[in-house]
C-alpha cells in the first residue's frame, strides 16, 4: 500500500464538492476517477497532494499523512500535471528543471541536470528544450508538464485530464509513456478523464464519482453499462474490438 | 529513481550524445550571464559619462583625481556634492523600480502591471505629501523648506514622511491584491483599477496643496514628475539598504518565482508557499516604489520598461531576469537623466517626464498587441 485516501470532504463557497471520498492505491497501479463534469474529479485530485485543503479527511503516503509535512515534502510525494495551463513563458528546459525544486536548498545540482535530461530524452523532448513554453502545440506542452512531474520523481503521479487536448497519436503516446513509467518506477497514477475508453485503455481500477460522493471503486470487471448508466445517465454497451474493451453509447 | 527509456525508444533515441541537452542549456544560461557583465560594464560607462557632464567643464584627470579625494576644490564639490548624489540616487532608483516592476507583473501575472499603472507610486507620493503638508513634516530638503533639517528633526521627517509614503502605496497595493484574488479581474480590468486609483491619489495630493504652504508646495510639486536632482545621502543610503534587502529578498526567491510563472496549482504542487510568497513579495516591491516615490517623487513607467526589455534580452527565468531587470532600471534612468541634463542645461528638468516619454509608448504597443502575449 502506497496511498491512503479516507473520509476526503470539500466545500466551495459552501457547497459541498467532495462528500467522504476514500479509496487505496498500490504501487505500479493506475486509478481512474471517472464522472460527470462537474463531479469533483479535479477537486479530488488538488485535495490529495493539498493544493486545495480539504475540510475533513486524511491522506496517507506510506503510510504517513501528509497533514503533517512540509510543502516541499508533500512535493516530493506527488506530481501534479493541471488540465490547463496559462501560457507559460519559461523555456521547455527551465519548465522540467523546475520539478527539481522541492529537493533543491540553493542551486540545482549535477543530479538534478542529469534527472532533466534524462526525462527530456524518454519524452522525446530534447530538440526543443530551449524553446518557450507558449511557442508549443497542445500535445508538446502536455508532454512537458508530465516530464515536470517525472523530475519530481513522486510516488504518486495526479494527472488531470492529462489527454484531452491531445490527437490519437499523442493520446496513444501519451497512453504508452504513462502505463510504462507507472509499472517500471513502481509509482502509482491517479486520473482523472472523462473519456471512457481512454480511461479503460489506461485504468487498472476506477473510482466513479457521483454528486461528489463515492458511487462506485471497481476493477474492469465492474464497469458495468449499469453503473455508467447510473452515473453518466447513458445506455452503453461494452464490447471488445480487436481484443481492447470498448464502450459504445446507444441511442437514449 | 531512476528514468529508464522503454526498450522501444531506446534506440531511436537522437544520436545527441549524453548531457548535450544539458550542455546547449547551460551554454546559453552562461551566455545570458555574459549579457548581464555586459550591462553592468554599460551602466558604469554611463555613469562616469553622467559624472563628466555638466555646466562645470571637468576633464578626464580632474574626474580622477577628485574621485580618488586628491582634489579638494571646485571640482571635488562639483562631482561629490552635485553630480554623484544624482547619480547616485538615479542607480538606486532605477534599481529598485525595474525590481519592483518584474515583481509585480510576475507575481500579477500582468505584462501591463507596474508600480506606476498601478497606482502605487502615486499613493506614495499622496502619502509623502499628506507627511510633509498635513503632519508638518517639513521638507525633505533642507533648502526649500525655512528652518527644516538639522539632526534629529531631519531623521525624523525622513521617518514620517517615509511611513506614509508606504502607507500609501500599500493602500494601493492592497486594492489591486484583493481585486487580482479574489474577484479574478482580467490584467486589463487590474489596470483600470490602477487608473482609478491614481486619479484619486493624484487629486488628493493637489487638494492638499490647497492647504500648504509657499515652500510645501514647491516639496509636493516635486513628487508629480520624479527628479533625482536634489538627494541627499541619508536618503540615497536609506533606499541603498532597502534596494539591497529586497533585492537579496527575491533572488532568495528566484526558483518560487519561476515556480509562479508556471501557474499558481503548479506551484503549489511544487511546494510553494503561494499566499504567502504573493503577500509578502507585493509587501517589499510596495516598499521599493515607496521609497524611490517619497524621496525622488513619481517617476512615470520605468518599471514597466525595465522588465520587458529584460525578458527580451534574458527570457522568463528569474534567475536572471531579476539582476537584469535592477540593471536595465538603473541603466535607463541615468540615461534618461543624462539626456535630460543635455537637453536641458541648467539640469532643471526632471528625469520622470523623460521616463513617461519612453513609457507611455511600450504601454500603448503592449495594450495593442493584446492577446499574443
Amino acid at each position: 500500500m502506497i496511498l491512503s485516501v479516507a473520509g476526503i470532504q470539500f466545500r466551495y463557497n459552501g457547497r459541498p464538492v467532495l462528500r467522504d471520498v476514500g479509496f487505496e492505491l498500490d504501487r505500479g497501479r493506475i486509478l481512474a476517477v471517472l464522472g460527470v463534469n462537474g463531479a469533483g474529479k479535479s477537486t479530488l485530485l488538488k485535495c490529495i497532494n493539498r493544493i486545495l485543503r480539504p475540510k475533513r479527511g486524511v491522506v496517507l503516503l506510506n503510510g504517513r499523512d501528509i497533514a503533517s509535512m512540509k510543502g516541499r515534502e508533500i512535493a516530493r510525494g506527488f506530481g501534479y500535471v493541471p488540465q490547463q495551463i496559462g501560457p507559460e513563458p519559461l523555456s521547455v528546459f527551465d519548465a522540467v528543471l523546475l520539478g527539481r525544486k522541492p529537493y533543491i536548498r540553493w542551486a540545482m545540482s549535477e543530479e538534478d541536470y542529469r534527472i532533466v535530461e534524462r526525462v527530456l530524452r524518454l519524452m522525446h523532448l530534447e530538440h526543443l528544450s530551449l524553446r518557450p513554453l507558449n511557442t508549443l502545440s497542445g500535445g508538446e506542452t502536455q508532454k512537458v508538464l508530465l516530464a515536470r512531474a517525472l523530475a519530481q520523481e513522486p510516488d504518486v503521479l495526479l494527472l488531470d485530464e492529462p489527454m484531452s487536448n491531445l490527437d490519437p497519436r499523442n493520446q496513444m503516446e501519451a497512453l504508452r509513456l504513462i502505463s510504462h513509467v507507472v509499472r517500471d518506477q513502481k509509482l502509482c497514477a491517479i486520473i482523472s478523464i472523462h473519456d471512457l475508453n481512454l480511461a479503460l485503455r489506461l485504468g487498472d481500477s476506477f473510482l466513479l464519482l457521483k454528486d461528489g460522493k463515492v458511487h462506485t471503486i471497481t476493477d474492469r470487471q465492474g464497469l458495468t453499462p449499469a453503473v455508467i448508466r447510473d452515473v453518466y445517465g447513458v445506455e452503453v454497451t461494452l464490447t471488445e474490438v480487436a481484443g481492447y474493451p470498448m464502450v459504445v453509447m446507444k441511442d437514449a | 529513481m531512476a528514468i529508464n527509456a522503454p526498450m522501444d525508444d531506446a534506440a531511436q533515441i537522437s544520436d545527441d550524445p549524453a548531457g548535450s541537452v544539458t550542455a546547449r542549456y547551460t551554454a546559453r544560461v552562461r551566455n545570458r550571464a555574459w549579457l548581464l557583465a555586459g550591462l553592468a560594464g554599460l551602466l558604469l560607462v554611463i555613469m562616469v559619462l553622467s559624472l563628466a557632464t555638466g555646466p562645470y567643464p571637468l576633464s578626464i584627470q580632474d574626474l580622477l583625481r577628485s574621485l580618488f579625494g586628491f582634489s579638494q576644490g571646485r571640482e571635488g564639490i562639483v562631482v561629490w556634492s552635485i553630480r554623484m548624489p544624482r547619480i547616485a540616487a538615479a542607480l538606486v532608483s532605477g534599481t529598485a523600480l525595474g525590481l519592483s516592476g518584474l515583481v509585480i507583473q510576475s507575481l500579477l501575472k500582468n505584462p501591463l502591471a507596474s508600480p506606476f499603472t498601478l497606482g502605487i507610486s502615486q499613493g506614495a507620493a499622496f502619502g509623502a505629501a499628506f507627511a510633509i503638508v498635513v503632519l508638518g513634516a517639513g521638507g525633505l530638503h533642507p533648502e526649500s523648506v525655512s528652518g527644516g533639517g538639522n539632526g534629529s528633526t531631519a531623521v525624523g521627517h525622513l521617518l514620517s514622511v517615509t511611513a506614509l509614503a508606504l502607507a500609501g502605496a500599500m493602500i494601493s497595493a492592497s486594492v489591486i491584491l484583493l481585486l487580482s484574488l479574489f474577484r479574478r479581474l482580467a490584467p486589463e480590468s487590474i489596470i483600470l483599477a490602477g487608473v482609478a486609483l491614481s486619479s484619486l491619489f493624484v487629486s488628493g495630493t493637489i487638494l492638499i496643496q490647497y492647504f500648504a504652504s509657499e515652500e510645501e508646495i514647491a516639496s509636493v510639486v516635486f513628487w508629480t514628475f520624479g527628479d533625482v536632482s536634489r538627494s541627499t545621502w541619508p536618503e540615497i543610503l536609506t533606499l541603498a539598504i532597502a534596494t539591497a534587502a529586497i533585492t537579496a529578498y527575491f533572488v532568495l526567491n528566484r526558483w518560487n518565482m519561476n515556480a509562479m510563472a508556471a501557474g499558481e496549482e503548479v506551484a503549489r504542487g511544487l511546494g510553494v508557499g503561494v499566499d504567502r510568497l504573493r503577500l509578502s513579495g507585493m509587501f517589499m516591491a510596495s516598499l521599493a516604489a515607496a521609497l524611490v516615490t517619497a524621496f525622488h517623487g513619481v517617476i512615470a513607467f520605468l518599471g514597466l520598461l525595465a522588465p520587458h526589455i529584460s525578458r527580451r534580452l534574458v527570457g522568463a527565468d528569474h534567475r536572471l531576469l531579476i539582476p537584469c531587470s535592477c540593471l536595465v532600471g538603473a541603466i535607463l534612468l541615468l540615461a534618461a537623466d543624462l539626456l535630460g541634463r543635455c537637453m536641458v542645461g541648467s539640469g532643471s528638468l526632471p528625469v520622470g517626464v523623460l521616463t513617461s516619454f519612453m513609457g507611455a509608448p511600450l504601454f500603448l504597443y503592449l495594450l495593442i498587441r493584446g492577446q499574443n502575449r
